[in-house]
C-alpha cells in the first residue's frame, strides 16, 4: 500500500548564538493508510515540532515531505493548504474549540472552510452529534463543557470533513484517566473504520491503543 | 453571500459576548463622527458655503477709512462719486439700517428693516418669492416702495399673497409694497422690511438741515457692489483709490487720508467669527483624531487575545482571504453602527450648536448636517477600524499558527513592537487631550475673569427699554427732544413710579455708538484731522444715578432747560486722566466740532467728572467718554432705563404706558434687564468656553478609556510576568505598582507632549482671552495634574485585575 | 544524606475541585503527605492526574479547596495574600518548566528580582545574587538578557533564583521538560548538588530517568497518592 506521508531528512533548527540550535534531526518516517502511530518521548524531544510539521501548520522546515505523493516540500502555502484541508483533521491537547461558538457552530466551522453547501454540513454536523451522542451539547458553549465533552467535541470537529488523517497531540494531556480512556477508545475506532491517526503522547497506555510507537529524543528518532 | 450572513452572525455575537468592547468602541466612534460632524456643518454652514445669491464671488463690500478711526461707513456723495465714475463695477447699492415702525394686527410693532438704493436687489440676483424687486425707474419716479422678508410676511400676515400691492405706515409714511424676498435672502442680517430710498441715496439717521446729498462729513451708508466679470477685488479697490485721491484733493478736510477697502462680501459677513469657528474646527480635528486612536487601539488590544482564535481557524483550513474577510466583516459592523450613532449625535450636535451659537453668528440658517461631511468622518473612522481590524490576521500570517497555538510559550516581536506603538498612541492621545483641555481651561478663565469685571455701573434691578423713533414722524430735533421730554414727565407722574432716564447708548447694548471729535480750549489745535476722539454718550438728567454712575467731581445735568451758552458737558475719568494731565478738568472749555464748519467753536463747559463704564464691551479697556444732555444733541434711538425693583412685566407696562401716553402709533422696543444686556455681551466668549470645554470633556472621556485600554491590554500580555513575579512572592501591592508605574510613565509622557503643544498652540489665541495669559502657570499645571490622576484612576482598575492573575494557569505551558 | 528531621509540609486530606457550569472536576480528591527537611521527593503520574495543581498548592500559588496544609509547622490555607506572598518569597524556591525569566530584565536582575521584593538592601542582594549565579556557573553572563541564552542556561540561572533567597523548599515543575537530555541532565545534576549541600527539594516530573534522582518517588493518579515509596539513590 502507497504511504500516506513519507518523510525523509527532515530538520527543523533556529538561529543560537554563532550555531544552530536543533530541534529536529534527519527525520525518515513513513506512515500508510489505516496505521495509529504514537510519538513518545520525553518532554523537548521534539514530538509536537514534528506534529505540527505533519499538520502543515509549519513550514519553517528542510528537508523532503511527501504527503499523498505530493512533494509538500515544494508547494506553495495555498496549495499546502488545499491540501490539509482536504485531508488532515487536527486534535489539541488544550482541545482549542472557539469560545465565542456553540458546539453546533465549532464542528460547522471546518465545513463552511471547505465550501459545503449548507443542505449537505446540515446534515454532516447532525450525523457527526449523533455518533458522538453530543446532540443534547450541540446550543452550548465550550465554557458550559468539561474538559472530556470539549475534547468529544474537538474530536468530532476534527474527523467532521472525513480527513485522512488525524493528527493528535497530548489528546488525553488535560484529561482524566477515565475521560482520556473514552477519547482513546474513540480513536481506536476510527481506525478501525480506516482513520489514520499519528498521535504524540507520554502514556504509555495511549499508546498501547496504536498499531506503532516512535520514539524521539533530542529531535533524533531512536525507535519506530 | 451565505458566508457574508455567518460571518456577520458570528461578529454580532462577538460584539455580544464582550459588550464592554463594542460599548466602548461605538461610544468612542459615536462621539468622533458626531462631535466632528456636528462642527463641521457649522463651519461649512457659516463659512464655507458660498452665499446664496448670483455669482457671489464678485459680491464686495467697499468701506473707506482713516487708519486711526473706526468710520467705515460712506457719506452719501462719496458713494454716488463712487458709483459714477467706477470702471470695474457692474453695480453698486447703498443701504443704511434702520427700524420702523408699523401697525400690524391692530398694535403698532418695530421691525428691523434698511432703507436701500434702487440697485440693491437686483445687484444681488435673486429672485423675489412674490411681487417683484425696485427698479431704477421706481428710485426716478420717488415711488415709496416696501419689500417684506419671507418671514416677517408669514409671521404678521399670514404669508397672504394680497400683501403685494397694499400700503403699509412706516412711521407714518405711506409704503406700497411690491415683493416679498425669499427666505435665503438676509443682507444685511435679519432684515424684515427693506425700503426704497426715495432719492439718490438714503436719508441719515439723524434729523438734519443740510443737505445729506452733499455733506462729505455725513457717515452713515454702508456699500454692496458687484464686480464686472474678470474683475479682482484688487483690480477694483486700485480703481476706486484713483478716484478717493480726486475727491482727497476735493475736499482734504474729509476725504484726505481715508484709503478704500473692497471686500469679499463672505469674508465680510464672517469675518468675525472665523477665527473662533476655525478654532473650533481644529479642536474637533484632534477629537476625532483622539477617537481613532482610541479605536485603532481598542482593536490592536483586542488582536492580541484573538491570536489563538485566527491560529485555531487557520489550523482547520481558514483560507488566507476567508479570514480577512471575517475581520473586515467585524471592523466594517462595528464601523458601520458607529457611524450611524454618529450621525445621530451630529444631527444633536448641530442642533444644539445652532441653538447655542449667539444670534450675531452669520448664517445659522444655512447651517445643516452636511452629508459630504457626515460620510467624510465614516469614513476616515471606517478606514481606521477595517486598517487595525486586520492585524491579528497580519499577526497570524507572519507568525504561523502553530506559534499562535502555543501563544504564550513565546514572546513574539510582533507584540513587542506593537506595543511601542499603542504606547506612542496613548501618549499622543493624552498630549492632545491636555491641549484641549488647557485651550478650554483658559477660555472658561477668560469667560470668568470676564464676567467679574466690574462694568463700572450697577446693573442690578435695572431695566432697559428701547423708544425708538420713526424719522418721518420726528423729522426734526426739536420734535424728537419734544417727545422724549414728555415720554419722561409722563412717566414720573404715575404714582410710585422708580427713577428713569434716557440714554444713547446703552452700555453693552449692541444698538450703536457714537464718537465726536473734541478740542480743548487752550490746548495746541492739532492739525486738521487729527483731533482726539471721544466716544459720546447722550443721557437724560439722573442717568449716573439710575445706572449707579458714581460723579467723582462735580455734577450731573439737570432739569433746566437748555442752558444758554457755556452748555454742560460731563467727561469720564479716562478722559480727564489723559487730555487734562494733573490740570482740574472742572470748568475746563471744550468744543465738539457741532457748530457749522468753519464756523467759530461752540464752547462747553465741563461740569462734571464720572466714573468709567465699559461701554462698548468688557473686554475692551474704558475709552475717553464725553456725555452730553439729551436736550444738546440727540439721536431717535434712546433707550430707557429703570432701576426699580419690581418685575420686567410691571415696567414694561409702565413704560408702555407712557408711551402711549405721548403717541399711541408707537411700539415700545425691546425689553431687557440690565444683567441680561450683559450676558448677552458675553455670548461669544461663553458659547466658545462651553464648546471647548465639552470637547475637551470629550477628549478627556475618550483619553481615559484609552490610558484603562492599554493598560488592560498591556496586563493581558504580560500576565505570564505577573505570573512569574507572583510566584516569586511579590505581594499585591507591588504588582499594582507595577502597573501604574506603567499608566503613569504614559500619563507623564503624554503631559509632557500636552503641556508643549498648548504652549505652542495656546499663543494663537491670546487674542480671545482675557485677564489670563496664554501661558499661565496655573491652569497647566492644574489640568496637567488633573489629567494625570483621572488616568491614573483609570488604570488602577486593570492593575487591581493584575494581581488576580492565577499563577498557574499564567505559568503554565503546554 | 541527611538524617530525618521534622516534616517541614504536612498535607492533610488536601481536596481541590474545579467547577463549570455543568460539572465539578476533582483535580485533586484527597492527598495526604509529609515532606520532611532535606528530603529529595518525586512526584509522577500520568498527563492530567494533579501533579501541577499539587504544585501548586504546595508553592500557595493556589488554595485547596478542602483539607489543611501545614508549613513548618504553621498552616497557611487561610492566609492573607499579602501573607502567602510573604512566604512564597522568603520560604519558597520555584523552577518552571519554560523556566520562566522575565525577558525584559537582565540574568543579574531576574536573580535579584524576589530578593527586592524583601526589600533587602542592593548591598546584600548584590552579594546573594553573584554567590547564587556561582552556584549555578552562570556568574559570566550576569549582564545578558534570557533571549541571549540557550534552554540549558536558562534553567541554570531560573535554579539560581529559585535558591538565592535560601527558601525552604524548592519546587521544580518538570525542571527538565524544555531542555535536550545533555542540558536535562546538568540541571538534574545542580539539583542533585543542592540536595547534597541541604536543600528540600520536591519535583514533579513523568520522565522515570529523572525521577530516579530523588530518594523518594511519590506516584499520583486521577487526584490521589497511589504510591509513595523511598528509594535507594542511584549514583
Amino acid at each position: 500500500m502507497d504511504p500516506i506521508i513519507r518523510l525523509a531528512n527532515i530538520e527543523k533548527s533556529y538561529p543560537f548564538g554563532v550555531g544552530r540550535t536543533y530541534v529536529l534531526r534527519r527525520i525518515a518516517l513513513e506512515i500508510r493508510e489505516g496505521d495509529f502511530v504514537s510519538i513518545m518521548g520525553p518532554s523537548g524531544a521534539g514530538k509536537s515540532t514534528l506534529l505540527h510539521i505533519l499538520g502543515m501548520h509549519d513550514s519553517a522546515w528542510e528537508g523532503e515531505y511527501y504527503f499523498l505523493d505530493q512533494p509538500v516540500h515544494r508547494l506553495k502555502p495555498k496549495q499546502r493548504g488545499e491540501l490539509h484541508k482536504q485531508h488532515i483533521g487536527f486534535v489539541f491537547q488544550s482541545y482549542h474549540l472557539l469560545d465565542n461558538l456553540t458546539v453546533y457552530e465549532n464542528l460547522e466551522i471546518p465545513l463552511s472552510y471547505r465550501n459545503v453547501p449548507r443542505k449537505e454540513r446540515e446534515s454532516m454536523v447532525a450525523d457527526v452529534l449523533d455518533r458522538f451522542q453530543i446532540v443534547g451539547k450541540k446550543d452550548l458553549y465550550p465554557s458550559q463543557l468539561s474538559g472530556g465533552q470539549q475534547q468529544l467535541v474537538g474530536v468530532a470537529r476534527a474527523v467532521i470533513a472525513h480527513p485522512k488523517i488525524i493528527l493528535a497531540d497530548e489528546p488525553t494531556g488535560n484529561l482524566h484517566s477515565a475521560q482520556g480512556r473514552e477519547i482513546m477508545a474513540l480513536f481506536k475506532r476510527l481506525n478501525d473504520a480506516g482513520t489514520t491517526i499519528v498521535q504524540v503522547t507520554h502514556s504509555e497506555e495511549n499508546a498501547s491503543y496504536g498499531s506503532r510507537v516512535i520514539q524521539l529524543r533530542d529531535g533524533w528518532m531512536v525507535g519506530d | 453571500m451565505r458566508t457574508l450572513l455567518q460571518d456577520l452572525r458570528y461578529a454580532g455575537r462577538l460584539f455580544r459576548r464582550a459588550p464592554g468592547f463594542a460599548l466602548v468602541a461605538l461610544a468612542t466612534l459615536a462621539l468622533g463622527i458626531g462631535a466632528t460632524t456636528g462642527v463641521f456643518s457649522v463651519v461649512n454652514g457659516v463659512l464655507l458655503q458660498p452665499l446664496p445669491y448670483h455669482d457671489p464671488a464678485q459680491l464686495v463690500a467697499v468701506q473707506t477709512s482713516r487708519t486711526q478711526a473706526r468710520d467705515d461707513s460712506m457719506s452719501a456723495p462719496d458713494f454716488l462719486d463712487f458709483q459714477a465714475r467706477n470702471h470695474t463695477l457692474a453695480a453698486m447699492a447703498a443701504y443704511r439700517e434702520d427700524v420702523f415702525t408699523l401697525r400690524a394686527r391692530g398694535v403698532p410693532i418695530q421691525a428691523d428693516g434698511a432703507l436701500v438704493t434702487a440697485e440693491f436687489f437686483t445687484l444681488f440676483g435673486v429672485r423675489p418669492l412674490a411681487g417683484r424687486f425696485f427698479g431704477a425707474d421706481d428710485a426716478k419716479a420717488g415711488r415709496a416702495l416696501a419689500v417684506l422678508s419671507e418671514g416677517f410676511w408669514q409671521r404678521e400676515f399670514g404669508g397672504d399673497p394680497g400683501v403685494v400691492g397694499r400700503t403699509l405706515q412706516l412711521g407714518g409714511a405711506s409704503y406700497t409694497v411690491v415683493g416679498i424676498a425669499p427666505a435665503s435672502f438676509a443682507w444685511p442680517q435679519e432684515r424684515q422690511i427693506w425700503a426704497l430710498a426715495t432719492r439718490a441715496a438714503p436719508e441719515p439717521p439723524i434729523a438734519t438741515t443740510e443737505g445729506y446729498l452733499t455733506n462729505r462729513g455725513m457717515r452713515y451708508l454702508d456699500v454692496v457692489a458687484r464686480l464686472k466679470p474678470g474683475v479682482a477685488p484688487a483690480t477694483a479697490r486700485a480703481d476706486l483709490e484713483t478716484i478717493q485721491t480726486g475727491l482727497a484733493r476735493l475736499d482734504p478736510d474729509e476725504e484726505a487720508g481715508r484709503s478704500v477697502s473692497v471686500t469679499s462680501l463672505q469674508e465680510q459677513l464672517t469675518g468675525d467669527v472665523r477665527h473662533v469657528l476655525l478654532v473650533l474646527l481644529a479642536a474637533v480635528g484632534v477629537l476625532l483624531l483622539i477617537a481613532c486612536i482610541n479605536v485603532a487601539h481598542l482593536l490592536l488590544a483586542r488582536a492580541t487575545g484573538r491570536a489563538r482564535e485566527i491560529g485555531i481557524r487557520t489550523a482547520l483550513g481558514a483560507s488566507r482571504t476567508r479570514l480577512v474577510r471575517q475581520l473586515i466583516t467585524e471592523s466594517l459592523l462595528l464601523s458601520l453602527a458607529g457611524g450611524a450613532a454618529g450621525l445621530l449625535m451630529a444631527t444633536w450636535i448641530t442642533a444644539a450648536l445652532v441653538r447655542l451659537a449667539p444670534h450675531s453668528l452669520p448664517r445659522l440658517t444655512d447651517v445643516h448636517v452636511d452629508p459630504r461631511v457626515a460620510a467624510f468622518a465614516v469614513l476616515i473612522s471606517t478606514a481606521t477600524g477595517l486598517l487595525f481590524g486586520l492585524v491579528p490576521a497580519w499577526q497570524v500570517s507572519k507568525a504561523g499558527p502553530s506559534d499562535a497555538l502555543r501563544a504564550g510559550d513565546t514572546r513574539t516581536g510582533a507584540g513587542v513592537a506593537s506595543h511601542r506603538t499603542a504606547n506612542i498612541m496613548i501618549v499622543a492621545q493624552v498630549g492632545l487631550s491636555l491641549v484641549l483641555l488647557i485651550t478650554a481651561g483658559l477660555m472658561g478663565q477668560s469667560l470668568l475673569r470676564l464676567v467679574d469685571q466690574d462694568p463700572g455701573f450697577h446693573p442690578e434691578h435695572v431695566v432697559s427699554a428701547q423708544v425708538f423713533l420713526p424719522q418721518t414722524q420726528y423729522a426734526t430735533a426739536a420734535a424728537q427732544t419734544a417727545f422724549y421730554e414728555r415720554f419722561l414727565q409722563r412717566f414720573a407722574s404715575q404714582p410710585g413710579a422708580p427713577p428713569i432716564a434716557i440714554a444713547f447708548p446703552l452700555p453693552l447694548g449692541s444698538g450703536g455708538s457714537a464718537r465726536a471729535s473734541f478740542q480743548i480750549q487752550g490746548q495746541p489745535e492739532p492739525p486738521h484731522g487729527t483731533r482726539p476722539v471721544a466716544r459720546m454718550g447722550i443721557v437724560s438728567p439722573g442717568y449716573f444715578r439710575v445706572m449707579g454712575i458714581p460723579l467723582q467731581r462735580g455734577r450731573g445735568f439737570t432739569d433746566a432747560a437748555r442752558d444758554a451758552p457755556p452748555r454742560a458737558v460731563v467727561i469720564n475719568e479716562t478722559l480727564a486722566r489723559r487730555y487734562f494731565g494733573g490740570a482740574d478738568p472742572l470748568g475746563a472749555h471744550v468744543d465738539l466740532g457741532m457748530g457749522p464748519d468753519n464756523g467759530p467753536p461752540e464752547w462747553f463747559t465741563v461740569v462734571g467728572v464720572a466714573g468709567d463704564v465699559r461701554t462698548g464691551s468688557l473686554r475692551a479697556a474704558p475709552e475717553p467718554e464725553l456725555y452730553l444732555s439729551y436736550r444738546e444733541f440727540l439721536l431717535p434711538f434712546m433707550t430707557a432705563v429703570v432701576r426699580t425693583d419690581r418685575d420686567v412685566g410691571a415696567v414694561t407696562s409702565a413704560v408702555r404706558t407712557a408711551v402711549a401716553a405721548v403717541d399711541p402709533n408707537l411700539p415700545l422696543g425691546e425689553v431687557r434687564t440690565m444683567p441680561d444686556v450683559i450676558a448677552a455681551s458675553v455670548q461669544q466668549p461663553r458659547l466658545r468656553a462651553l464648546v471647548l470645554g465639552s470637547f475637551a470633556l470629550l477628549a478627556l472621556v475618550l483619553a481615559t478609556l484609552g490610558i484603562y485600554g492599554l493598560v488592560s491590554y498591556s496586563v493581558a500580555t504580560r500576565t505570564r510576568e505577573f505570573g512569574i513575579r507572583v510566584a516569586l512572592g511579590a505581594a499585591p501591592g507591588e504588582i499594582v505598582g507595577l502597573v501604574l508605574g506603567l499608566g503613569l510613565k504614559l500619563l507623564v509622557a503624554g503631559a509632557a507632549v500636552g503641556v508643549a503643544g498648548a504652549w505652542a498652540v495656546t499663543r494663537g489665541l491670546s487674542g480671545l482671552l482675557y485677564g489670563v495669559t496664554a501661558t499661565d502657570p496655573l491652569t497647566y499645571a492644574v489640568l496637567a495634574a488633573l489629567l494625570v490622576a483621572i488616568g491614573t484612576v483609570a488604570s488602577y482598575i486593570p492593575a487591581r485585575r493584575a494581581t488576580r492573575v492565577d499563577p498557574m494557569t499564567a505559568l503554565r505551558s503546554e | 544524606m541527611n538524617a530525618p528531621a521534622e516534616a517541614l509540609i504536612k498535607l492533610d486530606g488536601i481536596t481541590k475541585v474545579f467547577y463549570t457550569d455543568e460539572v465539578e472536576t476533582h483535580a485533586l480528591a484527597g492527598v495526604h503527605l509529609d515532606i520532611r527537611k532535606g528530603e529529595y521527593v518525586s512526584i509522577a503520574g500520568p498527563s492530567g492526574c494533579g501533579k501541577s495543581t499539587l504544585l501548586s498548592i504546595l508553592g500557595l500559588l493556589d488554595t485547596p479547596t478542602d483539607g489543611r496544609y501545614f508549613l513548618n509547622g504553621r498552616t497557611v490555607a487561610d492566609l492573607p495574600p499579602s501573607e502567602r506572598a510573604r512566604i512564597r518569597n522568603r520560604e519558597i524556591g520555584f523552577i518552571f518548566q519554560s523556566f520562566n525569566l522575565i525577558g525584559d530584565l537582565t540574568v543579574f536582575e531576574n536573580v535579584e528580582l524576589p530578593l527586592t521584593y524583601r526589600g533587602m538592601k542592593s548591598g546584600e542582594r548584590k552579594q546573594r545574587v553573584e554567590a547564587a549565579l556561582e552556584r549555578v556557573g552562570m556568574a559570566h553572563r550576569a549582564k545578558h538578557l534570557p533571549s541571549q541564552l540557550s534552554g540549558g542556561q536558562q534553567q541554570r540561572v531560573a535554579v539560581a533564583r529559585a535558591v538565592a533567597g535560601e527558601p525552604l523548599i524548592l519546587l521544580a515543575d518538570e525542571p527538565t521538560g524544555n531542555l535536550d537530555s545533555r542540558s536535562g541532565e546538568a540541571v538534574m545534576d545542580l539539583l542533585r548538588e543542592l540536595h547534597r549541600a541541604g536543600a528540600t527539594i520536591c519535583m514533579v516530573t513523568h520522565d522515570p530517568r529523572y525521577a530516579r534522582h530523588a530518594e523518594r518517588a511519590i506516584h499520583l493518579f486521577d487526584g490521589r497518592v497511589v504510591e509513595d515509596m523511598e528509594m535507594a539513590v542511584t549514583e
